[in-house]
């Protein structure tokens, strides 16, 4: 499998997860699809995957499960809308299923109810990342501001 | 205007030096200064040649003006100023970027996401503070002490003219090789001002550098932790966060507060 950058046109790209059974999951279906010229793209990469589908650099492109794609369209990298404009199709190794009943459902609303839970449950996790992210680049920078203001104060009457 | 001529061989050398390289794997030759899409070994040459380039201005410059050059470049680093002007420098810088980075943060325009492996990152740290020193070491004895300090003795009557050609050949010389952003161009001119500024009102390379130093240390230090949500026009970009509207601002700010403290 290639990873990096995509600039042909055509062929697989494959978001990779970092987490055992997501990965697990992912080689089992590609060794299923044959697509061993597939090329990854680590979720560190979210920006250079979205912007070589949008330029139509792959006919398909194959996440772990709905998670791993809504996490990509959580953080802004997702542009289904442009996605499908080029054509390119989305394929989930693990399909959507409810936590608390795996079974199929016939019933309509529950089965909406339970992809609103899953959807949910995903911006959940994502907003809590998110917050933690941005609870240390805030404490970071007001330390750093601190230590640049302390040192202003201790040195502006000796440069006067 | 030795200095200026001086600089001017530089593009000449760094593509004649490309050129070389390009040839030696068979490739055409490019115009342009573009290392974009060769092999590693042009592109490390490339750098390669461009640093012994520099290095060699200022090596050759102070020995064309009749100095030496440890002699030359002792005077401007004088060390009865190194702790305070310094100090006050990367503070300031680092204080100013810590303001306008919050200010992103909480407004939803910068957010945070790792989007370099971890190895990467963790070298890019612990190399950091010498990368930050170093690097604006170099471009200060340069930028300050060759080309400000060559301009100042030319035109000695009109100081902030030297500032502005001085802060006008410090932007161009970062668009010399191809580069992906041409619209921070006023960005790097208000850069370039406020650090030709502190040199010539302190006569000393110290406030520089560490003016230069703050900025890089924490431009590099936040790079692979963020990504920028905000129009390139007013947050930045990159490691641009200077080159936006409200950047550009928090240089004339810096600008005054040096003309305010340093008064000469």
């Amino acid at each position: 499998m290639e990873t990096g950058s995509a600039s042909r046109r055509g062929g697989c790209a494959v978001r990779t997860a970092s987490i055992d059974d997501q990965r697990l999951a992912l080689s089992a279906y590609l060794d299923r699809q044959d697509c061993s010229e597939a090329v990854e793209f680590a979720p560190k990469d979210d920006d250079e995957l979205d912007a070589a589908l949008c330029a139509g650099g792959f006919d398909r492109v194959v996440f772990a499960d709905l998670d791993a794609l809504l996490t990509m369209v959580w953080k802004g990298h997702g542009q289904v809308d442009r996605w499908n404009a080029v054509g390119v199709r989305i394929e989930l190794a693990t399909p959507p299923t409810p936590p608390a009943s795996p079974a199929p459902t016939t019933d309509a609303h529950d089965d909406c109810a339970r992809f609103v839970g899953v959807m949910y449950d995903s911006l959940a996790r994502w907003r809590k990342q998110r917050r933690r992210g941005q609870v240390i680049a805030a404490v970071v920078l007001s330390a750093l501001a601190l230590l640049a203001l302390t040192l202003l104060f201790c040195l502006v009457p000796v440069a006067m | 205007m030795m200095a200026v001529l001086c600089l001017l061989a530089a593009p000449v050398l760094m593509w004649l030096g490309q050129t070389v390289l390009l040839r030696r794997h068979g490739l055409p030759v490019r115009w342009r200064l573009d290392a974009k899409g060769a092999p590693r070994d042009v592109r490390v040459g490339g750098r390669i040649v461009t640093q012994v380039t520099l290095l060699a201005i200022i090596v050759v410059y102070p020995l064309l003006v009749g100095s030496s050059p440890v002699a030359y470049y002792r005077s401007l680093l004088p060390m009865s100023q190194v702790t305070v002007q310094l100090a006050h420098g990367a503070a300031a810088a680092v204080l100013c970027l810590c303001a306008l980075l919050g200010a992103w943060l909480a407004t939803g325009m910068l957010c945070v996401e790792v989007h370099q492996a971890r190895r990467r990152w963790v070298r890019r740290l612990i190399l950091l503070l010498p990368t930050a020193l170093l690097g604006a070491l170099v471009e200060e004895l340069l930028f300050r002490g060759v080309v400000m300090a060559d301009l100042l003795r030319w035109l000695p009557e009109v100081p902030y003219v030297a500032v502005a050609l001085a802060a006008l050949i410090f932007a161009v010389a970062h668009y010399v090789r191809s580069v992906k952003r041409y619209w921070t161009f006023p960005g790097h001119v208000m850069l370039g001002g406020l650090l030709c500024v502190a040199y010539m009102r302190t006569d000393s390379l110290w406030l520089p550098v560490g003016l230069h130093a703050g900025g890089i240390l924490m431009i590099m230090g936040i790079r692979p932790f963020v990504r920028y949500r905000g129009p390139a026009w007013l947050t930045g970009a990159s490691i641009f966060p200077f080159a936006g509207v409200v950047g550009i601002a928090g240089l004339v700010v810096l600008t005054a507060f040096v003309l305010t403290h340093y008064g000469g």
